[in-house]
Formats: structure tokens, sequence, C-alpha cells
């Protein structure tokens, strides 16, 4: 684990913070990078795949959802149980809970929302990542998104 | 109004949001007098670039999977 990104998004949307997990997505993905999408349940890793493939007209980020055929063969995969067998280049995690075994991927993103629901459990896991990062030597940054 | 038949991928093409894909009505024709009249008519124009939309992401899904599918099984 090299790093964690925290990422603040303005507002409450929840929408919002999943087109940002979707951006994220497409940038690492342009960058030849894994990417593993850690949803909160079924209707949301369903949600995450219909917008990716809807993101952008000209783009192309090939996908899938865990669990369906061809899986393994993903680069990015959408699921609702943390993978911690298989490491990625970049883990994002939308679920309030810290992931077991997150720490055996490359980059880990938390984005957030200014809701209580989203904010309260994402400085909980704030803490422990500073704990693991300092464990780990990694980096953890904070970004505020306008 | 002579129809003119326009290949299209349909049979891969799902049936989109009828109010955005007015041309899934009749998936294997363009109906235009002439081919150009379809390309300054702004409407037929505007109805084939929403057409499109409707159904770019399904195309994306559906071509991924056939070509994994056929990709896998070559190995």
């Amino acid at each position: 684990m090299n790093r964690v990104d925290f990422y603040m998004i303005a507002g409450e949307n929840n929408l919002a913070r999943l087109q940002f997990a979707c951006k994220l997505t497409a940038k690492a993905w342009s960058l030849n990078n894994t990417v593993y999408i850690f949803a909160k349940d079924k209707n949301e890793s369903e949600q995450l795949d219909a917008m990716l493939w809807q993101f952008e007209a000209s783009s192309f980020i090939p996908h899938g959802l865990k669990g369906e055929d061809f899986a393994q063969q993903q680069p990015v995969l959408i699921g609702q149980d943390a993978d911690p067998e298989k490491g990625f280049d970049l883990f994002i995690n939308l679920t309030d809970n810290m992931p077991v075994g997150v720490e055996n991927n490359q980059r880990i993103a938390e984005i957030l929302h200014q809701a209580a629901d989203c904010l309260t459990p994402g400085r909980e896991r704030y803490k422990e990542y500073k704990t693991l990062c300092q464990h780990h030597n990694s980096e953890l940054n904070y970004h505020e998104l306008g | 109004m002579k129809p003119v038949k326009i290949p299209v991928l349909t049979d891969i093409i799902e049936l989109g949001d009828a109010t955005k894909a007015e041309l899934h009505k009749s998936p294997r024709t363009l109906k235009a007098k002439t081919i150009s009249d379809a390309l300054t008519d702004d409407s037929l124009n505007q109805q084939i670039e929403a057409a499109i939309d409707a159904v770019l992401p399904s195309i994306k899904r559906q071509l991924h999977r056939q070509l994994l599918s056929a990709l896998t099984k070559s190995k």
C-alpha cells in the first residue's frame, strides 16, 4: 500500500460521489491501472456498472461485476465484498467500513460527501488509515473538491 | 415515402427509451425521402443522435461481453 487519498465532495449528493468514483476509475484505467470499486450493496454495484458504460460517449472502460462471467479478466471490477487475495492498483471504497485486507492494494481512494451519515464513518476510517499508513510508511492525503 | 434501408447493428442494439430513440420503432429502416434530405433535416439528425446516445452504453456493454467470450474461447 503506497498511499491513501481521501476526497471530500461538496454537498450531500451521493450520485456526485458515484460520479467521482467513475472519474477516478476512468483516469486510473487510462493509465493502465486495475481498479476495484467496493460498493455498499448490489444496487449500488449495478448503478456503477451502468454509469461506467454511460461515462463519456467516446470512452471505453472495460469492467464487470464480481461473480459474473469474465470477472477474472476485468481490469475494473465492482463488488460488494473486499477481495484481499488479489491486490488492485486502485481500490475505491464506497462503504462505511474499513475493508479487510485493504492494505494489499497499491492505492486506496475514499470518497466522502458532507452528509453526516457519510462524514461520521469517514472520519473514523481516516483515523484508522492514519494508523495503517504509519505502520506501512504510506502517504495519507486529503483533497477538498469544489 | 420510400424507406431507405441502412444497415445497423440490429443484433446487438437493445430497444432503448422510446422517447429518445424514435428510430427504434423501426430499427431496420431510416425513413427519409432521399439521403440528402436526411442529412439536411435537423430534426431527423437530432433523432439519430438521440438514438445513438441512447444505445451506445448498451452497444459498449454487449460488444465487450461478446469480444471477451470470443477471445476467451479462442485461447
